[in-house]
């Protein structure tokens, strides 16, 4: 008897194919050879039986469907004997765990220095997206005080429409005189009446309804120039040649506003007539919250009536979009340093045999994941790590914002840049680093023929070829896998 | 594989059958009487743990006879140690197969 008597039939045919693509590769024609041949015994067993046409088939793709579970076992088999010898390399943990402490040092440093930690917290103000700062248009960058108390009093009656309370505040620098005669001089805001309260800060002195202006100090301040006088809340207090009462202390993170302050000054009364006309300051104002209102968003332009005459341009911005700055630099930043990272290194990883059964999709993931993994463990330092610089060296909100951009861009190209740089030095097995270079053929030798670096993996997975000169024909660097043979080379081979 | 390990009812049965002179996978079927999804997979355990050894048989000797030439499977020295400590475990298995008889192909 000959297979051409028995020849397989279409469906045990097909059974028998589809079931081999689950058989590692390397093992396949082998495999296929032996369900075929036993298929064979099958088939001549039931001719010799004269078992009808339809049982015969039936019973050869019943035994044919077995083979499925024969190629899933050596499937399986193949993937824990891969995920038991080929175990990621020690530099690729270290290089994890050190991305790793350095996104914790940026987060634990941002929350160290209370100004970044007050620009990560969310804002103590209520209603943030209705609270407006207005500035001349084109200055709300330079966070100078360039509004003018006369301003509030002309727009207050005639701004109704749009707005349902403004308030000011504006920088002074006083000597502030104790009982002690101690006389500190100190960076005042003096603020209307109405700001804390429109911004929602509940004060808790005792004296919140003197007659007197109010002050309150930073903790700061408090443990400089206060602590050792007996100073209380209720206690007189000169500043400059006006008498005030001292009112407490305004807790760490309450004061987001523009400007950096000692002390602030709570005008008494509702007509803040104590603050001149002329006062230089901040004009910050609550938006009516209405349909017509919410279409212009979160900054827009208006022109405005002066009490000269004029009519004056000039810029608002709403304190939730102050507050989302650093993020929207964050992002801005990333997106440039992408759109330049490919002038500084090249983007491909590199060519990788598709079809190479030396290594399964469990191992390409994994090469895949560790990428992932440092992109994901650089993006947080690098917020955390510009948030730091830059809030800790400069004073001015614009002046942080500037070293933001600067430090983020910077950061974020060159740790991107290092990133791919790495990943394309690593061997895509075990992702150990490759090592010993070596110099291989002569340009001025061979025109045509192939001329760059080889680097190695120490644990036999294959050779990375980097061209010196790209060519259309050898572009980017080149893995080549090692087979078995080569095993005996190395010490401790797959 | 060490001599005292435990093997299950069936890839025990499977031993058992290669030692009565069942060597090829299909034999191993009709001598059990267990589908060709246990068997052969049990065979590869086997195989992986050293108690069974595989070799192909010679292309000249299949074309003399008009088949495909099989994959023949024989016990190894560990393999003849686990049947032995098999049979005290599962002593009605000695009884099923019979003495070792080779198969004439």
């Amino acid at each position: 008897m000959s297979l051409s008597y028995t020849p397989f039939s279409l469906v045990s045919g097909t059974l028998l194919r589809s079931a081999s693509l689950l058989v590692p590769s390397g093992q396949r024609s082998s495999w296929l050879q032996e369900w075929r041949s036993e298929l064979w015994y099958v088939n001549r067993s039931s001719l010799t039986e004269n078992i009808p046409f339809f049982t015969r088939e039936h019973q050869a793709a019943t035994f044919c469907l077995g083979a499925f579970h024969d190629a899933w076992y050596l499937r399986c088999e193949r993937k824990a004997l891969i995920a038991r010898t080929v175990r990621t390399s020690r530099s690729a943990l270290r290089t994890t765990a050190a991305l790793f402490v350095l996104a914790v040092l940026s987060f634990v440093a941002a929350f160290l220095v209370p100004r970044v930690r007050s620009v990560l917290r969310p804002s103590p103000y209520r209603d943030t997206r209705n609270l407006v700062l207005i500035s001349p248009q084109g200055t709300m960058d330079r966070e100078a005080p360039l509004m003018r108390m006369r301003y509030l009093r002309f727009w207050r009656d005639r701004a109704t429409h749009m707005f349902s309370e403004i308030a000011f505040y504006g920088p002074i620098v006083k000597q502030v005189r104790t009982a002690s005669h101690h006389t500190p001089e100190l960076h005042i805001a003096r603020v209307s009446s109405n700001l804390f309260p429109m911004l929602g800060i509940q004060s808790s002195s005792p004296v919140a309804t003197s007659e007197l202006p109010i002050l309150l100090v930073s903790p700061a301040t408090w443990q400089r120039q206060f602590h050792d006088e007996s100073v209380t809340p209720g206690t007189a207090i000169k500043i400059g040649i006006r008498k005030a009462i001292f009112g407490g202390i305004l807790p760490d993170g309450q004061w987001q506003l523009p400007g950096s302050f000692d002390a602030w000054l709570i005008e008494s009364g509702s007509d803040t007539s104590a603050i001149p006309d002329t006062a230089r300051g901040y004009i910050l104002a609550h938006r009516i919250s209405s349909e017509e209102n919410e279409k212009l968003g979160g900054r827009w332009n208006m022109a405005a009536p002066e009490p000269d005459g004029d009519l004056g341009n000039y810029e608002c911005i709403s304190l939730s979009s102050m507050e989302s700055t650093p993020v929207r630099i964050y992002l801005f930043t990333i997106f440039l340093a992408l759109l330049a990272l490919p002038a500084t290194t090249s983007i491909p990883l590199g060519e990788y045999p598709l079809g190479s059964e030396h290594i399964s999709w469990a191992l390409r993931l994994r090469r895949w994941m560790f990428l992932g993994i440092k992109f994901s463990l650089l993006l947080p330092s690098i917020y955390f790590g510009s948030l730091d610089l830059a809030y800790s060296f400069s004073v001015s909100t614009s002046g942080a914002q500037y070293i933001q951009i600067v430090t983020s861009f910077l950061m974020a190209l060159f740790s991107f840049r290092w990133a791919l740089k790495d990943q394309r030095r690593r061997c895509p097995v075990c992702l150990s680093t490759l090592t010993n270079p070596a110099r291989v053929g002569e340009p001025s030798r061979s025109f045509l023929g192939w001329n760059g670096t080889e680097l190695i993996c120490t644990d036999g997975h294959g050779l990375l070829h980097v061209p010196e000169l790209p060519t259309s024909w050898f572009a980017t660097q080149r893995w080549l896998y090692l087979d078995s043979s080569w095993s005996s080379v190395f010490i401790s081979s797959v | 594989m060490a001599a005292e390990a435990k093997l299950s009812h069936t890839a025990a049965m499977i031993l058992h059958a290669i030692h009565a002179g069942s060597i090829y996978g299909f034999s191993v079927m009709e001598k059990t009487g267990l589908p060709s999804g246990t068997v052969y997979p049990a065979l590869r355990r086997l195989e992986r743990d050293s108690l069974i050894r595989s070799e192909w048989e010679k292309q000249s000797v299949a074309d003399k006879e008009l088949r495909p030439p099989r994959k023949y499977y024989h016990l190894t020295r560990a393999g003849h140690v686990t049947l032995e400590a098999s049979q005290r475990r599962y002593p009605l298995l000695a009884k099923l197969f019979a003495s070792p008889e080779k198969e004439h192909v």
